[in-house]
């Protein structure tokens, strides 16, 4: 438990250290909704802002990904075989990046109202929405995490994560979309909590899966 | 005889193709061309199919509530019938179903939106002319069910289905030789075992690929014909396509991978997550979101209520063959693989 935390720790020091990289995907996520405020103005549709929403999540997701296991290129991965097992260090590094990708998430929830207005909002549940988000970024930056460490050890590129993310990522989409879309539309915790159950289902059987299978390709 | 299944295979398979295309519908009506009924004097025209309205004596008429008028019936040929009826200006029920009986097809019953126009509708009405409906029997012949909408269509259950059945026993096949070679212990030999287990699973899943894909077809085509669409938003379809997605994401991340020892490991470890991603589009994400498929918001796949007898009588042996085909397809596969091996060893 004290190494999953030097190493969460150590994620986060190394990323106040080089600043430039976080404040890139926070450009990413202002940019993009700013985009879709140029061109969109207002929106109307529930479907049309839970599709943004969730474009703006998934590329930000997708960027933060890339320095995830790639940071670790220069032989660091080597040092981390000898400091901890697999497990914790996939732990560390899962943790770290789903509250990455939740606190990105969160900005963008932000932004949007910012720019959006107010009345698309007015029938949303902020709570729900809130967990379902939260359920969501944890569900996402798991997975994620898990295909890096993989596309890591396979060739030590990022660019395989994403090809493999887009269809792994697909189930928690569906999911996410759909709930999304329900909440805004004003749906109760009675209508929403099936959605929930599935994402809270998917996110565990990712977690657990992770777990299983980590120890047996991390040390190659 | 380590043909046997081969045999057996080969012979349900060409069992099940030939039933499944040759064998008819039971006969039904399917349209009739009128959408409201008036007081007085009406025509309808009744198409049939696999009716026999001119081989045998055939009354004809429709159905109101518990209700039945019979009409003076002019049969065209086997597949058309014509029905004059003469209809009152009230009626008990607004609920109309088409009917026809003769002593081949039995008891024929048409649901299709009618409206009753100009009759007023008044529960209480009654006549002493009336005649109350009679249950008459139903054909009771050898026959695939004739559905509406389905159709001629329903002939598609032994193509399609069985794919999704082959692709999930090959793909499981595929789970449990990846777990053998993440389960190796240390020896001697480990490399070369472990090579083997991920040849096997590499083939498997390409035939189940294969069968993915052809599902994937069957579907498409059974979807333009009762859906109207190529492609509908059913979660069973947006599933398999990213069950397709992901197993193609396997192959990429081979062909990534120069060092063998270092793919046989990594693929291993996809192949498992990606066998529980299956598990959980096809079969769990399915039963969360309403859908197209039968035995929707509960249940993904066909209940026990859908297929009727005749139906298991070639569907299981069509299941059978499929699954037989599937398995031989690979081990073709692999004797290529190690033909093609032992050449490239002489040559070198």
């Amino acid at each position: 438990m004290k190494a999953v935390y030097i190493l969460f720790k150590k994620e986060f020091q190394l990323d106040m250290r080089k600043k430039q990289l976080l404040f890139g995907i926070l450009l990413f996520v202002l940019s993009t909704v700013f985009t879709c405020y140029l061109s969109l103005e207002t929106i109307e549709d529930s479907k049309v802002l839970a599709a943004l929403f969730w474009i703006v999540g998934l590329f930000a997701a997708f960027n933060a990904m890339q320095k995830s296991f790639q940071q670790e290129q220069n032989g660091t991965d080597k040092l981390l075989y000898t400091l901890a097992s697999p497990r914790q260090v996939w732990i560390a590094k899962a943790a770290y990046y789903a509250l990455l990708i939740l606190v990105l998430n969160l900005l963008s929830i932000l932004l949007f109202s910012l720019f959006f207005g107010s009345d698309i909002w007015s029938r949303t549940s902020m709570g729900l929405l809130l967990l379902a988000v939260s359920l969501g970024s944890i569900g996402l930056g798991t997975a994620l995490t898990f295909l890096s460490a993989l596309s890591f050890k396979a060739n030590g590129s990022a660019s395989l994560t994403v090809v493999l993310g887009f269809p792994v990522l697909m189930p928690f989409l569906f999911s996410l979309t759909s709930v999304t879309v329900n909440i805004l539309d004003g749906a109760s915790w009675q209508v929403a909590s099936y959605g929930m159950m599935l994402l809270a289902g998917l996110f565990l059987t990712t977690a657990i899966m992770s777990l299983f299978l980590v120890p047996f390709f991390w040390k190659s | 005889m380590k043909h046997w299944y081969k045999i057996l295979g080969s012979i349900s398979l060409l069992y099940a193709c030939t039933f499944s295309l040759y064998q008819a519908l039971d006969p039904a009506l399917v349209v009739a061309d009128t959408t409201q009924l008036r007081s007085g004097y009406n025509r309808i025209e009744l198409a049939g199919h696999y009716t026999h309205f001119k081989d045998a004596q055939t009354t004809a008429g429709i159905r109101v509530g518990e209700y039945y008028f019979q009409g003076d019936v002019q049969p065209s040929d086997n597949g058309k019938i014509a029905i004059t009826l003469d209809l009152p200006d009230t009626l008990p029920s607004n609920a109309i179903l088409f009917k026809a009986y003769n002593s081949i097809d039995g008891e024929l019953i048409l649901n299709q939106a009618c409206s009753i126009g100009n009759i007023v509708l008044d529960t209480a009405a009654t006549d002493s002319s009336w005649v109350k409906n009679t249950k008459l029997e139903k054909y009771s012949g050898f026959g695939f069910p004739n559905l509406p909408i389905l159709n001629e269509t329903i002939r598609n259950l032994m193509w399609h289905v069985p794919m999704w059945f082959t692709m999930f026993f090959i793909m499981i096949l595929s789970f449990s030789n990846s777990l053998k070679l993440l389960n190796l212990k240390e020896s001697s030999n480990r490399l070369e075992k472990m090579l083997k287990f991920d040849m096997r699973s590499t083939l498997l899943n390409e035939v189940g690929v294969l069968f993915c894909v052809l599902g994937l077809l069957t579907g498409s085509l059974w979807a333009r014909y009762t859906w109207g669409d190529w492609w509908t938003n059913d979660p069973q379809l947006n599933g398999a396509l990213v069950v397709f997605l992901v197993y193609s994401g396997y192959f990429i991340l081979r062909a990534s991978i120069d060092d063998e020892d270092k793919r046989a490991r990594i693929s291993a470890v996809f192949n498992i997550f990606a066998f529980v991603l299956m598990f959980i589009l096809l079969m769990i994400m399915p039963r969360f979101a309403a859908g197209l498929h039968p035995g929707k918001s509960g249940n993904p796949a066909f209940s026990q209520y859908d297929l009727d007898s005749t139906l298991r009588a070639v569907f299981y042996p069509a299941v059978f063959g499929w699954i037989c085909l599937g398995y031989w397809l690979y081990s073709v596969r692999i004797r290529a693989k190690r033909i093609k091996e032992e050449l490239k060893i002489t040559e070198d």
